[in-house]
Order: structure tokens, then C-alpha cells, then sequence
């Protein structure tokens, strides 16, 4: 994602789908039985259907930055403390835990798929940071399902 | 068929010009019953909502609130034909109906949300990775390394949105989240605040300080809008519920 150009205007309506339904699905008031909902068709996004914990590619992006940041001197490394040494130490025989526990299966197929193209992943660890090769919003993982309300 | 947008004054403006849901949309206007009035357009038996439909229909309701406060209706209701408006929305609900007209009347609700550059946003809570060049992590660490990266990212964005909710609170008479954030791919915000309708240019500046304050983060703003999150609609239990064609089709479940 890139930092857009800031306006000090305010929009005037919702530009999302989601921001839509939002406003006239969720919480529009239901006139006792006289929901007809005509909605075959339309595809809505479930607001509540989240996947709280993140992808295993989502933590492994995040690991990717972290490692970009090299070009700042080591010395003034800060917020990770003590962390880059362990894993250092750790190595190899880590394992993943907590909220990982569910996908360490997705790990290995996403381990295997890195090993694929290894070469790739060394480029771009070179020398300096670059724009994530994904947003957060491509792979955020919002599930969309298509709903038929009607009888 | 009549597609019910919203519920509005009698005394509402009638909106002109103001085109409704449905291919091709056709003028919305005005059913009124006693002190109340439902926004409506005609729409084919077979009408479905699609996506645009959903578009129009707060179109419809944006446009309305230029004249007074509207209740919004749930996107798709449709009712056969203007008695049953009158006598099945306005008049059947008539009470409850002004309690919450009553309750709006004056205000809006604005929308801010907020997000950052995630690179960036990792970058101020990480700092540098453990890698030299030519290193790698092994997948194990390296998920192990982005989990931690998560937590500290979950907590960045949740500190920064305590501090604009701290700021934009005092102007607002209520305010609400629009969807639970909590895991490390969500955004930093994304809120509702009810405001009077006089105090909109002060939020407009609460705003863009913000934005200055914050310039890595994108602050987006929108309003004024129907004050949907801020209905307080009491539903009625199912078994109470009165389905009066009977399910032959016209309306009902």
C-alpha cells in the first residue's frame, strides 16, 4: 500500500462494497415481518466471518520486512530485543508455536513452495527495503459467500 | 412493486430529481401517513437487489438527510403498493418510529478510517531483522520472527487507535467500531461517530490535525451520513411478527 496523497476533504458516501452494506444491510431497521429481501444475486461480504490469526504468508511477509530493514547500523536495532540473537541461536530447531499450532501444515507446503524458488527470495533480500510485493488488503482473508435470504 | 429506502418526516422536502434503485432507476418520492412519510420507488415484481441497487439506496438515504433526519431501512424490503406503506410501515410502527426520528433529529454520523503503511508500520516496531546479506532464516524462524513482528504491530495500531478515538471522542454525542479488529492483517480503524450536525466543521478540523499529526497513516473520512449505527430499534420477537399476505408470495418470508 502506498500513503496516498492526503485531502482534507471528506467523502461524501462510501466507496466499498462492504462500507455499503454496512450502512443499509447490517444495520437498516427491519420493519417486523415485511422483509422481503430480494437479494439473490448479489454477492455480501459477512463482516463477521474473520480469520482473527493471520496466514502463515502473512508472518513470513512480516518476518521478510523485518529483514529488510538493514540499513540501519545494527547497534540501533530496537523493539525486537534480545530476539534476533535467539533466533540465531535457536536456528533450525525452532518450532512454531501458539497460534501457529493450527497451520503448521500450510508451513511446510509454504516451505516447500519457497524452496522452489529460492533464488527469487534471495534477490530480494538484497540490499535495501522495497515496497512489500503485496498489500495487507490482497491477502486479507475476509471471506465472501454468496446468500440467498429468500424462502 | 414499491422498494422502501428510509423513513423521514411528513414534513420532509420531497427530493428532486432523485433517481432509486432498480435498471433503469426510476424517481423516488414520498408516501406519507400522519407525521411520518417512507421514501419509495417503483420497482418490477422480479426486482432484485444487485450491487448498484445497494449503491442507490444510500445514495437515496445521503440525499435525504440534506432535508432532516432519516431512519434507514434494511436494503431490499419491498412492499406491494403504497397502502401497505402506509398502513404496514408507517402506521403499524408509528410510535417507535418517531421515538427514533425524535432521537436523530440534527445529527449525522461521519466514518474515519484509518491505515498505515504496513512496511513502515513494521519497520518502527521491529527495526532491523537478524539477517546479514547472503543469510536466510529457515521457515520455522522465520514464521516464529513474524509472529512476534504481529504482536508488536497488533499493539502499535492499537495505541494509535486510542489516540485518535481520545481525539475525535469529545466532539462526538456517540461513537461506535464498524468491525472488530484484533488480528495482525487488520487495519488500524475503522469507527463511527454520531456528531451533531453543528459541530461538523469541528470535527473537520479535529481531522486534518489528525492527519498532520499522523502523516504515515491514511486517514480516510467520510459523512455526513444516515445515522445508522446509532438506530435504536427495538425488533420484535419472531412470534410476534405478523405476516399479513398470509405467504402468498407478495411479501413475507
Amino acid at each position: 500500500m502506498t500513503v496516498a496523497t492526503q485531502s482534507v476533504n471528506r467523502a461524501p458516501r462510501p466507496s466499498g462494497l462492504a462500507d455499503v452494506l454496512d450502512l443499509v444491510l447490517d444495520k437498516g431497521i427491519v420493519i417486523d415481518a415485511y422483509v422481503r429481501l430480494a437479494l439473490v444475486g448479489i454477492e455480501i461480504l459477512t463482516l463477521d466471518a474473520r480469520v482473527v490469526i493471520a496466514s502463515v504468508d502473512t508472518y513470513l511477509r512480516f518476518a521478510e520486512a523485518v529483514n529488510r530493514l538493514d540499513l540501519q547500523p545494527r547497534e540501533q536495532a530496537a523493539g525486537l530485543p534480545g530476539l534476533m540473537n535467539e533466533l540465531q541461536e535457536k536456528g533450525a530447531r525452532s518450532k512454531t508455536r501458539g497460534a501457529l499450532a493450527g497451520v503448521t501444515e500450510g508451513a511446510k507446503e509454504f516451505a516447500s513452495s519457497l524452496r522452489g524458488d529460492d533464488d527469487d527470495e534471495e534477490e530480494d533480500r538484497q540490499p535495501a527495503r522495497r515496497a512489500p510485493a503485496r498489500s495487507r488488503r490482497a491477502t486479507s482473508t475476509r471471506r465472501t459467500r454468496s446468500q440467498a435470504e429468500e424462502s | 412493486m414499491r422498494y422502501v429506502y428510509g423513513v423521514v418526516r411528513a414534513e420532509h422536502p420531497p427530493a428532486a430529481e432523485l433517481k432509486g434503485v432498480g435498471s433503469p432507476p426510476v424517481d423516488v418520492r414520498l408516501v406519507q401517513s400522519g407525521p411520518l412519510a417512507a421514501a419509495v420507488s417503483d420497482v418490477d415484481d422480479d426486482f432484485l437487489v444487485e450491487e448498484n441497487d445497494a449503491r442507490a439506496h444510500v445514495h437515496v438515504l445521503i440525499a435525504l438527510l440534506a432535508g432532516g433526519p432519516v431512519i434507514p431501512i434494511r436494503l431490499g424490503t419491498v412492499a406491494p403498493d403504497d397502502d401497505a406503506v402506509r398502513g404496514e410501515v408507517l402506521d403499524a410502527a408509528r410510535d417507535d418510529l418517531l421515538a427514533c426520528i425524535e432521537a436523530l433529529d440534527g445529527k449525522v454520523e461521519l466514518h474515519v478510517d484509518v491505515d498505515d503503511n504496513e512496511a513502515e508500520a513494521i519497520a518502527a516496531v521491529a527495526g532491523p531483522g537478524p539477517l546479514r546479506p547472503g543469510e536466510a532464516l529457515d521457515v520455522s524462524s522465520a514464521l516464529e520472527l513474524g509472529q512476534r513482528v504481529a504482536v508488536l504491530l497488533v499493539e502499535h495500531r492499537q495505541q494509535l487507535a486510542d489516540e485518535i478515538i481520545a481525539k475525535l471522542r469529545p466532539i462526538a454525542i456517540r461513537d461506535a467500531p464498524r468491525s472488530v479488529i484484533e488480528g495482525p492483517e487488520d487495519p488500524v480503524l475503522r469507527w463511527a461517530f454520531l456528531i451533531s450536525g453543528n459541530d461538523l466543521a469541528i470535527f473537520d478540523e479535529a481531522v486534518v490535525s489528525l492527519r498532520t499529526a499522523y502523516p504515515n497513516l491514511v486517514i480516510r473520512y467520510v459523512g455526513p451520513l444516515p445515522a445508522a449505527h446509532f438506530v435504536d430499534w427495538r425488533a420484535k420477537p419472531e412470534d410476534e411478527r405478523v405476516d399479513t399476505f398470509q405467504g402468498n408470495g407478495s411479501w413475507g418470508w
